[in-house]
């Protein structure tokens, strides 16, 4: 994605052309909208996240100062959104009280199927309290970039780093036996 | 668990495309933005004047009431206090007939039912 590309619509826009936004929508659609399904896992709530996020932009596009990378600025105000969302989901506290009998649920049948070990994690994941869940995300999505996910976030890197290990930490404890068997599969395998 | 494991099954996230209308969604929810004309702003201008005369006015009372010597002043007020009450008992007596007390505990009661269910609806309770 064209740095400049942006800028310059964004200078069109900011001159009265609001088609130009129409390209900036383009351009980040993929990465907004998968980001929200990230934070909220349903499909149809990350596009209207996603739609919220564009919103806000535009009308923030004069607040975009530009020392800081057009990407930058966009997945912080993406961010800022979707942590506030995050925070409304009424389901959350359902997941999180459901983590133990998820494992249990695992480690009644032999080896678990990658896809439904991707799944467990995942869920379990999700229902780590927004904090950490939010780190875990950007962290991820940003493609294990600390300093990318710092950004997204407004927070400082050791303040990210210090998130993740101890969302690590809480997965350890919520998961062990289920991440025992994966590490006993792996070495099989 | 290894962190290595988990960014194996975390870094594995399948990617959505949006659907095919969302960026024409967008920006009919953008245009939509551009058409509303915007927020009426809080008519600073105005209110400025009016604002400075209360504070000056607030200021000058406060001076002119520390100037007063503390006795005077205590003396002052006493009388004071005692002409009001003596002025305001009649309007008391007349409200007492009329049953104002009721009115006014039926008000400050609506006005608890309100603020109640107000946060109860906002979920702040």
């Amino acid at each position: 994605m064209s740095a400049r590309e942006d800028q310059d619509d964004v200078e069109r826009v900011l001159a009265g052309d609001i088609s130009a936004f129409e390209h900036i929508v383009h351009r980040w659609q993929g990465p907004l909208v998968n980001l929200a399904y990230r934070f909220c896992r349903d499909r149809s709530r990350a596009e209207d996240m996603a739609q919220e996020a564009f919103l806000r932009a535009y009308r923030g596009l004069k607040g975009w100062r530009k020392d800081a990378a057009f990407s930058t600025w966009i997945f912080a105000i993406a961010t800022n959104l979707y942590r506030s969302e995050l925070k409304r989901m009424p389901e959350r506290a359902e997941l999180l009280d459901n983590i133990e009998g998820l494992t249990d649920l695992m480690a009644e049948s032999s080896i678990p199927e990658d896809r439904d070990r991707d799944r467990a994690v995942r869920r379990a994941v999700s229902a780590l309290p927004p904090k950490y869940n939010e780190v875990f995300v950007l962290f991820y999505f940003h493609e294990m970039d600390i300093s990318a996910a710092a950004r997204s976030l407004g927070l400082p890197e050791g303040t990210v780093k210090a998130r993740l290990s101890r969302g690590r930490e809480i997965l350890r404890q919520k998961l062990p036996r289920f991440l025992g068997e994966l590490r006993l599969k792996e070495e099989v395998q | 668990m290894k962190a290595d494991e988990l960014d194996r099954v975390l870094s594995r996230e399948i990617e959505i495309v949006p659907s095919p209308g969302f960026a024409r969604s967008v920006m009919s929810a953008v245009l939509n933005e551009a058409a509303t004309p915007p927020p009426i702003p809080f008519p600073w201008i105005c209110a400025v004047p009016g604002l400075a005369a209360c504070g000056f006015t607030i200021v000058w009372a406060l001076i002119e009431r520390l100037r007063l010597p503390a006795q005077e002043s205590v003396s002052v007020a006493s009388s004071n206090l005692t002409q009001w009450i003596e002025y305001v008992r009649p309007m008391f007596s007349r409200a007492e007939a009329f049953g104002t007390g009721w009115v006014v505990l039926a008000l400050l009661l609506t006005l608890a039912c309100l603020k109640l269910s107000s946060r109860l609806a906002g979920g702040r309770v």
